[in-house]
């Protein structure tokens, strides 16, 4: 493919974490948890790769208005060629990690895990 | 009967004391027509207008005889 | 003394056919031992069936006479009704009461009560009485607003606790029945009586004096006078009753309002919660909000970090680009001087000309310089680095970790608090959920009603008593003018008039005082009889209220307000026997359940104290309440007849003496 994603979308597994989040955590829109994701696999410092078996779910258009979130990959990651691959690997490496934390702790809650995010350095 | 007696008891106290012109004896004739007639109300009353209306009439006859 | 000599009952309840109880001559106990269901309470009923022509059950409810007759009989032979023959003794006379209920004629199967009809009469010394001297001896000898210090049935204990309670209406009847018993209404009645007797006297007098020609117009005055003052005396007393019937309805309708208030105050609340669910709820949904806004942006803060990293080291670079780009404007600025310098052999500033070293030098100058190209690239390179820098700084967000963290706590105390407050209304409309609140405000309405009402005839009352007076007066007056006379009729008149008063006030006097001995006397006895009933050590004794009500008093003085079945049953006791000893009424003490909530060692001192509370005791007990060996060890000689009520069927109970 010689270009860029037009679409972000979700493995399985993934979007399950994210309708368990959406339901727990209150996130008004599954799209803010979703740019919860791709922060937190950000600050956990995962690279952008590839997604096997994304369903779609999201229009670029609709996702990111504005095209704020390509400037900050392409700011983050400026050898990532294709920068809404990138946020779809991104995203999706968010809700395994998310994932993960669930399932250690069920009753997750988002403030808990900000704090947690900012101390570790 | 121990009530009894207190009950007259208690009135003889205050007639000595307070009534001692009133007689004993009528004073105990009418407390026992109540006793008995506790129940009966009309055929007390008639009783004890009776007692006093005799009790009366003695004292009349009694100072007739003196005069 | 009112003794019973034997009981014959006949198809009455269980007690099948012809069944007789004898209790032999002399003072003592006697005990009917009988289980659960198969006829104490009966025989109890029985006694009072021949003596009232009632039978009652639980709680004082009587029960319809038609139900009573035993069922076998009635299904085996056809034959309904009962009987029940009550002899006794009193005041050294032989009495025979005989009570029967029969169908009436013409009547096969009887359906309901009137298919019956009831039939008594009563012998004394062998000789039937009339039935108005029949009423008077039965209502002499044992009064039924008394008998419930005679048959006592220990199932009934609360009404004594109603005593303690000043204006329940319970209270004040079993005040009444007391005072009937300790003989109070000889004095009452004697006081009212001569009242009246007074007041004919009076009367007499006046028509005496009018008789009179010279006491004529005092008469006529006395007359009028005494008249007027019966008129004002009858409003009165119609007045007081009014007042005593409204009265009664405050206090009913206090009793009610106090539980009112409980509600009142439920209704109160369950609109405050309404409103604080309501509230709470706006509140929560703004605080949601608040929340689902934050969510929004917290990815921001997330990667605040991470931004600000890459931020600053863009910015470092930026300086570190713009720094050589500055050399490299100023250097290529002096490379055209030193190109031209080479190409002239003299220094373009100051003229001179240039030595070979100096050439040498220049050519390695210039050929330092940054070409043109590269230049370009590197101003390229940093409105590059410019543009990332702001875009950065756009995505750039404080975190908002703290103030979701306040919104959510303050949401999770909001929502303990909606589903305390939800909790509560629910529980309150459980409890409101039969009220008809109309019915409260009205309640509420007519209670004020009553109490203006109670104020006006208060005064109402006060202005009559007042007129009263002065008409008493006025009467004095007139009395003292007609004494000076001295008519015989007249004086005749006025000496029973005198004597009347007298006797009035003697007999108003008593009653007072007779009350006030009375009290100091039942409570003395009923202190010793609880002294040796009690196991409690540390209870001094009773203490007597105006209506006879007992509290149990404490070594230290002071009073014990609560207290439990089994000392209910104890002061009761205490109280009847107190009575007993007191009254000019006497009679056998006939007990159902009498040791009812009480343990082993209450029970054995009851049964010690019977003897000495009546002459005649009669005890309706089962085997696990009073066990027989226990009995006769304690009563010994004054034991004086034991009965087992056995059972034949569900439907068929015999008395059977214990040999």
């Amino acid at each position: 493919m010689a270009e860029d994603k037009k679409t972000i979308g979700l493995t399985e597994a993934n979007k399950k974490v994210m309708d368990q989040l959406v339901e727990k955590a209150g996130f008004g829109r599954d799209m803010d948890a979703a740019k919860f994701a791709f922060a937190l696999a950000v600050n956990r410092g995962a690279e952008p790769g590839q997604v096997e078996g994304a369903g779609t779910i999201w229009n670029i258009g609709s996702f990111d208005e504005g095209g704020d979130l390509k400037a900050l990959i392409q700011n983050l990651y400026p050898s990532a060629e294709f920068p809404y691959r990138a946020l779809e690997s991104l995203v999706n490496a968010g809700f395994s990690l998310l994932g993960a934390e669930l399932k250690t702790n069920p009753e997750l809650r988002v403030e808990d895990l900000l704090k947690k995010e900012a101390v570790t350095p | 009967m121990k009530g009894d007696e207190e009950l007259l008891d208690t009135v003889e106290q205050i007639r000595k004391a307070k009534f001692p012109d009133v007689p004993a004896d009528l004073v105990q004739k009418l407390l026992l027509i109540e006793a008995n007639y506790t129940e009966n109300r009309v055929e007390a009353y008639r009783r004890i207008e009776k007692a006093i209306d005799a009790y009366l009439e003695k004292q009349a006859a009694a100072k007739e005889a003196g005069d | 003394m009112f003794v019973i000599r034997s009981i014959t009952l006949t198809d009455f309840g269980p007690f099948k056919g012809e069944q007789r109880i004898e209790f032999p001559a002399g003072s003592g106990v006697s005990i009917i031992y009988g289980e659960n269901m198969r006829g104490k309470k009966t025989l109890l009923n029985a006694i009072r069936y021949a003596l009232f022509g009632k039978v009652i059950t639980r709680g004082d409810r009587p029960i319809a006479l038609h139900q009573i007759g035993n069922w076998e009989t009635a299904k085996e032979s056809g034959k309904y009704g009962f009987k029940v023959v009550l002899s006794f003794e009193h005041e050294n006379a032989e009495y025979e009461l005989t009570r029967e209920h029969r169908p009436r004629a013409g009547v096969v199967t009887p359906q309901t009560g009137v298919d019956y009809q009831q039939e008594w009469f009563l012998k004394k010394d062998g000789d039937v009485l009339g039935p108005d001297q029949r009423d008077t001896e039965i209502a002499r000898i044992m009064p039924e607003a008394v008998s419930r210090f005679f048959l006592f049935d220990g199932e009934l204990l609360q009404q004594y606790e109603e005593l303690l309670r000043d204006e329940s209406d319970m209270g004040r009847r079993i005040k009444e029945s007391i005072e009937r018993i300790l003989g109070v209404p000889v004095l009452t009645n004697g006081r009212t009586d001569l009242g009246e007797l007074f007041k004919d006297a009076q009367k007499r007098e006046s028509k005496a004096a009018q008789k009179n020609q010279k006491t004529q117009s005092l008469g006529n005055q006395h007359g009028a006078l005494l008249k007027q003052r019966d008129g004002l005396q009858e409003r009165t007393d119609r007045l007081t009753k009014d007042l005593e019937v409204l009265r009664a309805g405050k206090t009913s309708k206090e009793e009610l309002l106090r539980k009112m208030e409980k509600t009142r105050a439920l209704l109160d609340e369950r609109a405050r919660l309404q409103d604080e669910i309501t509230q709470t709820g706006v509140v929560i949904k703004a605080k949601e909000e608040r929340r689902r806004d934050l969510l929004t942006v917290a990815w921001k803060g997330l990667l605040s970090n991470r931004i600000r990293l890459t931020r600053e080291a863009l910015e470092r670079d930026l300086q570190k680009n713009r720094e050589i780009y500055e050399r490299a404007l100023v250097s290529a600025d002096i490379a055209e001087k030193l190109k031209k310098a080479l190409a002239d052999g003299e220094c373009s500033t100051c003229g001179q000309g240039l030595s070979e070293k100096a050439k040498e030098r220049i050519d390695a100058l210039v050929k330092e310089t940054l070409p043109k190209q590269e230049r370009a690239k590197l101003e390229g390179t940093i409105q590059q680095t410019e543009v990332r820098i702001a875009a950065l700084k756009q995505s750039e967000a404080a975190g908002n970790a703290e103030v979701l963290e306040e919104v959510q706590n303050a949401l999770d105390d909001l929502k303990i608090k909606k589903a305390t407050a939800e909790g509560r209304l629910a529980e309150i409309r459980e409890q409101t959920k039969d009220l008809d609140e109309a019915e409260v405000r009205k309640l509420y309405m007519e209670y004020d009603k009553m109490v203006t009402e109670i104020t006006i005839l208060q005064e109402g009352i006060k202005k009559q008593e007042e007129s009263l007076k002065e008409v008493n007066e006025n009467i004095g007056k007139v009395e003292a003018e007609m004494a000076k006379y001295g008519d015989a009729d007249l004086a005749t008149e006025r000496a029973r008039k005198e004597l009347c008063d007298k006797l009035r006030s003697l007999f108003a006097e008593g009653v007072g005082a007779y009350r006030d001995r009375l009290r100091g006397k039942v409570e003395k006895d009923a202190t010793a009889l609880f002294v040796q009933l009690t196991s409690e050590p540390e209870y001094k004794g009773l203490k007597i209220n105006e209506s006879y009500g007992l509290t149990i008093v404490h070594q230290d003085g002071t009073d014990i307000p609560v207290r439990s079945a089994g000392a209910e049953h104890i002061v009761a006791l205490s109280l009847m026997g107190a009575l007993q000893r007191n009254a000019p009424l006497r009679g056998p003490i006939v007990m159902d359940s009498p040791f009812g909530r009480l343990d082993e060692t209450h029970t054995t001192k009851v049964v010690q104290s019977l003897p000495s509370m009546a002459d005649q005791v009669m005890l309706l007990v089962y085997e696990s309440e009073l066990d027989p060996k226990q009995a006769r060890n304690e009563l010994k000689g004054k034991l004086r007849k034991e009965y087992r009520i056995e059972r034949v069927s569900a439907r068929h109970s015999d008395l059977k003496p214990v040999a």
